[in-house]
């Protein structure tokens, strides 16, 4: 259950394994608001997620919105079952951009 | 305010009585589609709501009542008797369950042999397919006959609904199992990171809903979070005419930040109405477009409210507020009532009308927080199908409880304290009331037996019969025992009805054997004292071989009394005016006296009386001429002496300290408009005193 960031060149690689629920939601936030404050490019591997919540969806929400307003991008490389599950639920699954064509 | 386990126990205890009336009309009418539904519906709901506040083993029982309950539903097992047993034992393991989200050893025990009963008569699919259908020919399956319906859901999480531990998803899912849903994420509030509380919610919903279920199930999902939550539940109609329309594809557009609310209204704007072409085409007149117009506003409004009525339908509040509340109005009548003393003595007209003014909005608030406490009796009627049903079978009589008035509303407090009496009550009907099957048989009689309940307003009373077509009450037995127990002496002459009331005397059984259902000794005394403590009144009515009923008469209401003002020297009285049957005047001390017991003849009856003046120790000289307050209880009158009749008066009655709650006699007090203090007598409570303490 953790969150691992590389940084490049102004861009942010994260990988997350674990569970992106209420219950790490203010961990995750300070880390990603320290490491990639001032990134533009971010790619979330979220391939091996667990369990997504709704303030899960709305961190990754609220990272689009921080990336969009700096002309970057929120690229989810992978996205696991429980992910695909929650974002469809919400009608959320084009919402963010992904390397797996997800319609 | 209630936290949501408590709100879960709670709904989960209504659906669960709701369950229990459900499978008790089967045992009636075993194949009531309607029944069914409601049963599954509730077992659904307690399931699903058990699965959420972590009621793990809870849920996992229910799954297999409600997989059993589906199958009754869909027709391929029929309602049997051992079914609703097995449903109703399994109803009182679930409320057990309810305590605690943890499983003792023997609840476990007790649920898997439940299930294995369960297992036994509805036997898995495999065997339901070779089910022979002739068998099955009453049970067909339920045609669901209900129009698809669209509902536009829109709903806001409270900010810290994610802490709480809500989450959104499950509830989706819900919507998503009713029918088909277009879910929209709206967030619009959604700051960015470096903003962002990750722990609030700042998200919203706007979904719509295509599905054959009511807008009931819909709320259902919502159960948990009605009270913190923004939601809004509406049916969107299926002739949506333009402008609503466009109105909504405007909002979505919105909502997902594709255009801003400015443009659409704009755009809106610049777009010439329907009436407005036909009107430049000469087809219709501007007069003909306007009243159509006027019809469309008027629709919308009535629509507007319709949704809004269904929203509003009831709201939960928990009952210490709503006692507060009516403390409050209790302290603005009192206050109103010396705000217009004031203005009568001062002859302040201007003052006067505005008192006035005050007066009838607050008589409106004080009528309007009162009937908020009412409630319909029924709620308590349930609980005694369970009781006739159990106990009959225990006792192995056949009976029949049939209610009447379930509708009749009666104050909150009054309905909880009532449940414990007519428990009793009816256990005494269905113990030593109703005979045995074969008793009955031979005396003629139909084979099952049956218990009447009933409500009715009556005046500014409810009355509450109990009638059972029993045995009746054996008089002579009773009289011996009453010898026996030395509560009559050996010579008393005692009509048949005074006999009968003998019941209520404290230490009065007249069980041959102690049962396990009653027969204690501690019966008909408390019943009467509870009901008398409720400011009502039973009397019973006895037929030898017939059967009996027992009427409890009732206020309306605990907390407002309608009194008849009595002075006695300085001080001020008033008696319950439903006691008060008449006042007359009394003139040098009355006709007789003796043994301290006064005596006063009305049309030639000797009525006893006391003097509150004595009674209570007041100063002061008896006046030539008494007034005599004559108060009815039951078949019995007692006078009440007093120095001036003063008149009707409506008040709400101020519970006395603990510390003197005791006291017999008085019943409570109230603030009078000068601001001193009345008592309220309890009429019933001052004649046995006197009477103790003449004897």
């Amino acid at each position: 259950m953790a969150m691992n960031i590389t940084k490049l060149d102004g861009a942010c690689s994260i990988r997350l394994d674990g569970d992106l629920t209420i219950f790490q939601i203010a961990d995750y936030h300070s880390q990603l608001l320290a490491e990639c404050q001032d990134a533009q490019n971010v790619t979330f591997d979220l391939s091996d997620v667990n369990e997504v919540d709704t303030a899960g969806v709305q961190l990754l929400i609220s990272l689009q919105k921080q990336l969009n307003s700096v002309d970057g991008n929120l690229l989810l490389a992978g996205q696991s079952e429980q992910l695909l599950n929650t974002l469809n639920a919400f009608n959320l699954s084009g919402y963010f951009e992904s390397t797996e064509g997800i319609s | 305010m209630t936290g949501p386990m408590d709100t879960f126990r709670m709904e989960a205890e209504e659906h669960l009585s709701a369950l229990e009336d459900s499978l008790l009309e089967m045992e009636q009418t075993p194949n009531d589609p309607e029944l069914i539904a409601l049963a599954f519906r509730a077992m659904h709901t307690i399931k699903g709501a058990g699965g959420m506040f972590g009621f793990n083993d809870l849920s996992g029982f229910t799954h297999h009542l409600e997989t059993a309950l589906d199958k009754v539903r869909s027709g391929s097992y029929p309602v049997t008797p051992e079914l609703i047993s097995v449903m109703l034992d399994a109803k009182d393991h679930i409320a057990g369950m309810l305590e605690s989200p943890e499983q003792t050893r023997v609840q476990l025990h007790v649920g898997q042999s439940l299930l294995n009963r369960l297992h036994k008569i509805t036997p898995g699919d495999d065997a339901s397919h070779n089910t022979p259908a002739s068998s099955e020919e009453s049970v067909k399956p339920i045609p669901k006959k209900i129009a698809e319906a669209a509902f536009r859901i829109r709903f806001t999480p409270s900010a810290n609904a994610f802490t709480d531990g809500f989450d959104v998803l499950p509830i989706l899912n819900e919507l998503h199992a009713l029918g088909s849903c277009y879910v929209t994420t709206i967030d619009s509030q959604v700051p960015e990171l470096k903003e962002l509380e990750p722990e609030s919610c700042l998200l919203c919903w706007d979904i719509i809903l295509i599905t054959e279920q009511s807008i009931d199930a819909i709320n259902d999902t919502f159960i948990f979070v009605a009270e913190e939550w923004q939601i809004s539940i509406e049916k969107v109609d299926s002739n949506l005419d333009d402008v609503e329309y466009f109105d909504y594809i405007g909002e979505i557009l919105v909502n997902r930040g594709l255009i801003t609310s400015t443009q659409v209204s704009d755009i809106l704007a610049a777009k010439p109405k329907t009436g407005e072409l036909l009107q430049e085409s000469g087809l219709v007149s501007r007069s003909d477009v306007d009243a159509a117009l006027a019809e469309q506003k008027a629709l919308r409004t009535v629509k507007e409210r319709k949704t809004q009525s269904a929203q509003d339908a009831t709201v939960r509040v928990p009952a210490f507020r709503l006692d507060r509340l009516m403390n409050l109005v209790g302290e603005l009548v009192i206050v109103q009532a010396r705000m217009n003393q004031l203005a009568h003595s001062r002859n302040d007209e201007e003052m006067m009308s505005v008192s006035e003014d005050l007066d009838r909005l607050t008589i409106d608030l004080r009528d309007n927080t009162f009937s908020i406490r009412m409630l319909p009796i029924g709620s308590t009627f349930g609980r005694f199908r369970r009781l006739v049903r159990d106990l009959s079978r225990d006792l192995g009589k056949e009976i029949r409880l049939e209610t009447e008035g379930a509708e009749t509303e009666l104050d909150k407090v009054v309905i909880d304290r009532l449940g414990d009496p007519l428990v009793h009550l009816i256990r005494n009907s269905i113990d030593h009331g109703i005979e045995t099957p074969e008793q009955r048989a031979a005396l003629g009689k139909e084979r099952i037996g049956t218990i009447h309940l009933a409500a009715e307003h009556a005046e500014s009373h409810v009355v509450i019969r109990i009638q059972d077509d029993g045995a009746g009450i054996n008089t002579d037995r009773i009289r011996e025992k009453a010898k026996e127990r030395g509560l009559i002496s050996a010579d008393s002459q005692l009509s048949e009805d005074e006999i009968l009331h003998l019941i209520f005397e404290p230490g009065f059984s007249t069980a041959q054997q102690i049962s396990d259902v009653s027969g204690r000794g501690v019966g008909m005394d408390v019943v009467k004292r509870s009901i008398q403590d409720l400011g009502g009144q039973v009397s019973i009515n006895s037929n030898h071989g017939k059967g009996t009923t027992i009427k409890i008469t009732l206020p309306m209401t605990l907390a407002i009394i309608e009194g008849l003002m009595v002075a006695v020297s300085d001080e001020r009285y008033v008696l319950p005016l439903s006691a008060v049957e008449e006042c007359i005047e009394l003139q040098n001390g009355g006709k007789s006296e003796r043994n301290d017991k006064r005596l006063v003849q009305i049309r030639g009856e000797l009525v006893p009386y006391m003097r509150l003046r004595e009674w209570f120790n007041l100063s002061g000289a008896i006046p030539a001429i008494e007034q005599v307050v004559i108060t009815r209880m039951g078949e019995e009158r007692f006078g009440f002496s007093v120095d001036e009749v003063i008149g009707q008066y409506q008040t709400v009655i101020k519970r006395l300290g603990k510390f003197y709650e005791g006291i017999a006699g008085i019943a409570g007090a109230t603030i009078l408009g000068d601001g001193s203090v009345a008592m309220i007598l309890d009429t019933v409570g001052l004649a046995e005193a006197a009477e103790s303490e003449a004897s």
